[in-house]
């Protein structure tokens, strides 16, 4: 009977229990800027003084934490508060934040930090403080060459995006490009190099030579890049750390956009040979050449997929500029766009998960991007022309080029670099000294 | 003893086959039957506020599991007095680190909203609620 009890008890408690618990989904939320507080870095006055008379900085704590400020909000993802409205002075903020101060001015997050001078070294810590929780989430500290000031600015940047939205930064990056200067009939083309928030620009070549199309290797701070030596397309190597360059060989005809291999060791282009464009590879070690496609159409800007087994690439097989898939041995070729209007330049995430490209349908030019089956086209922006979209190394943001149509005289020409977040927001100028073109993005350096 | 046992998964497989069979009949039945908790108005007051302080972590894969299932303690007033995280196991995983962002950012909004918006009568019905953050449909676009 008390056997029988206790069974009974037990069945009618568990229903009871089990739908008592009132459950609200939550599917939706703000995608509006995380709000958040970087506090200048605090410095003592020896310190101070001695990174102002090797840097020529007033007070290079707050330079390094307005570097960090401007690279969170580049990325549209946080919305760094005036420093006006803050309540506690930095140095104590570093050592235990007044957490009603930052939540009264509604940060959710706080950046705080200390920079010394430590055997003729720059010596930077910094934490991240979750405001609403009254916890510390990350606290690490970095010794370095004072010189490097500006790239720990960056390092911080990638620690705190990647805490706070789970994926890796872009911030302690470059970008090489092609520097345009003159008319649009005689531009003198030059390949530039600057860190990704357009400081540190560098001119790498004179100009005597027309270049295109430089490609970072996604493993090193090599580029591979076109130039045209006494009217014949010469690929080059670039060392950007030692400046060493060497030619990788000269190839017949029209040759277009040689890009690395996820590995670094092979580059993949297409070249024009007994009246058709395929796409080959070259290894660099050895330099041999394999042809990859072999087709009586037009095959171009080949492109690898991170992990290496497939290629995307551009091809008119069906009559019209689209975009094609196939394995990285030239096996199983499918066509992968089918939208109206004809697609070029794809180029693999480095999530693997998308296709970014250009598009060209009644007379405009839009960047966009695809699922690598081709599904879920989606266009990001939309321009007179625009074109040569390459991936941040997280794959969230995409920096291509826009020119501005001239006006009757052949004036007004302008060619800009733009950058857009994968969401279609965030479209932005990016400064450079002078007109650009082709931009491709490097991996992290601190990796 | 192990014939208790039996019987209690007896009893919660039919229980789950008692709501799987409720799950036929038309959506609003099935919230009444199921949470017996909120009305209508009452959910939807609760999730627009949540829904105003959650700042989704926009770098988040679209196609992960990523599903957040805290349990609130509540006040008569709204006001939370205890959250627990009903996977917490899973937030110092290896490999986990996006359930960790999306954790945190759904506790950030509880935080920021409380109080929460609870009806003005019935607290014994709600002092204990579970919000489930799900971004999957917000990240796909």
């Amino acid at each position: 009977m008390k056997k029988s009890f206790l069974i009974l008890f037990c069945i009618f408690l568990i229903p009871i229990k089990a739908v008592a618990l009132i459950e609200v989904d939550i599917t939706r939320g703000n995608l509006n800027p995380l709000p958040l507080a970087v506090s200048p870095l605090s410095i003592d006055n020896k310190s101070k003084k001695n990174f102002e008379k090797i840097l020529k900085k007033e007070n290079i704590g707050s330079e390094i934490s307005i570097i960090v400020e401007n690279n969170l909000r580049t990325s549209g993802l946080f919305n760094p508060i005036s420093k006006e409205a803050f309540l506690q002075a930095p140095d104590i903020a570093n050592l235990k934040p007044r957490f009603e101060d930052w939540n009264l001015i509604k940060a959710q997050a706080l950046i705080t930090g200390k920079v010394t001078y430590i055997d003729e070294k720059l010596r930077v810590e910094f934490r991240l403080w979750d405001v609403l929780a009254a916890k510390e989430m990350m606290a690490l500290a970095f010794t370095t060459v004072p010189s490097n000031w500006r790239r720990v600015g960056h390092i911080i940047s990638d620690k705190v995006y990647e805490r706070l939205t789970g994926e890796k930064g872009y911030f302690d990056t470059r970008i090489i490009y092609v520097a345009e200067e003159g008319p649009k009939t005689q531009r003198k083309k030059r390949l530039a190099i600057m860190d990704q928030d357009g400081a540190n620009n560098k001119f790498l070549t004179l100009g005597n030579e027309l270049v295109l199309t430089p490609r970072f290797n996604p493993t090193s701070q090599m580029v591979t890049y076109l130039s045209y030596f006494k009217n014949l397309p010469r690929v080059y190597l670039l060392d950007i750390e030692t400046g060493t360059q060497e030619v990788v060989g000269d190839f017949p005809g029209m040759t277009f956009a040689p890009r690395f291999s996820p590995d670094g060791k092979k580059i993949i282009m297409s070249f024009a040979k007994d009246g058709k464009s395929d796409i080959y590879t070259m290894d660099l070690e050895n330099r041999l050449v394999e042809k990859i496609t072999n087709h009586p159409s037009i095959d171009t800007s080949p492109s690898y997929s991170p992990d290496g087994k497939f290629i995307a690439f551009n091809s008119d097989r069906s009559g019209y500029q689209q975009i094609y898939v196939m394995k990285s041995d030239g096996s199983d070729v499918r066509r992968i766009s089918f939208g109206n209007g004809i697609y070029g330049t794809p180029v693999w995430s480095p999530r693997g998960d998308l296709i970014a490209f250009t598009k060209l349908h009644k007379g405009k030019f839009y960047i966009g991007v695809m699922r690598t089956d081709g599904k879920g086209e989606r266009l990001l922006t939309e321009n007179y022309y625009q074109e040569a979209p390459s991936w941040s190394p997280n794959g969230r943001v995409l920096i291509f080029y826009r020119e501005t149509k001239t006006n009757a005289k052949g004036e007004g020409f302008s060619a800009k670099l733009w950058s857009i977040d994968l969401t279609g927001y965030n479209e932005r100028l990016v400064e450079t000294q002078t007109d650009a073109s082709d931009p491709s993005w490097s991996s992290l350096l601190s990796n | 003893m192990d014939n208790i046992a039996k019987l209690i998964d007896k009893a919660k497989e039919e229980t789950a086959e008692v709501i799987k069979k409720n799950n036929d009949i038309t959506q609003d039945q099935d919230r009444n039957i199921v949470t017996s908790g909120l009305t209508l108005s009452e959910e939807d007051a609760l999730k627009a506020q949540i829904f105003g302080c959650w700042s989704i972590p926009l770098g988040l894969p679209y196609n992960e599991n990523l599903l957040v299932r805290i349990k609130l303690m509540l006040e008569p007033d709204g006001s939370v007095s205890k959250t627990e995280i009903l996977d917490h196991a899973r937030m110092n995983k290896p490999g986990q680190g996006f359930y960790k962002v999306l954790a945190e950012s759904a506790l950030r909004a509880v935080k920021l909203c409380q109080p929460l918006r609870v009806p003005t009568s019935g607290y014994e019905r709600w002092k204990e609620l579970q919000l489930n953050f799900d971004a999957r449909e917000m990240l796909e676009g």
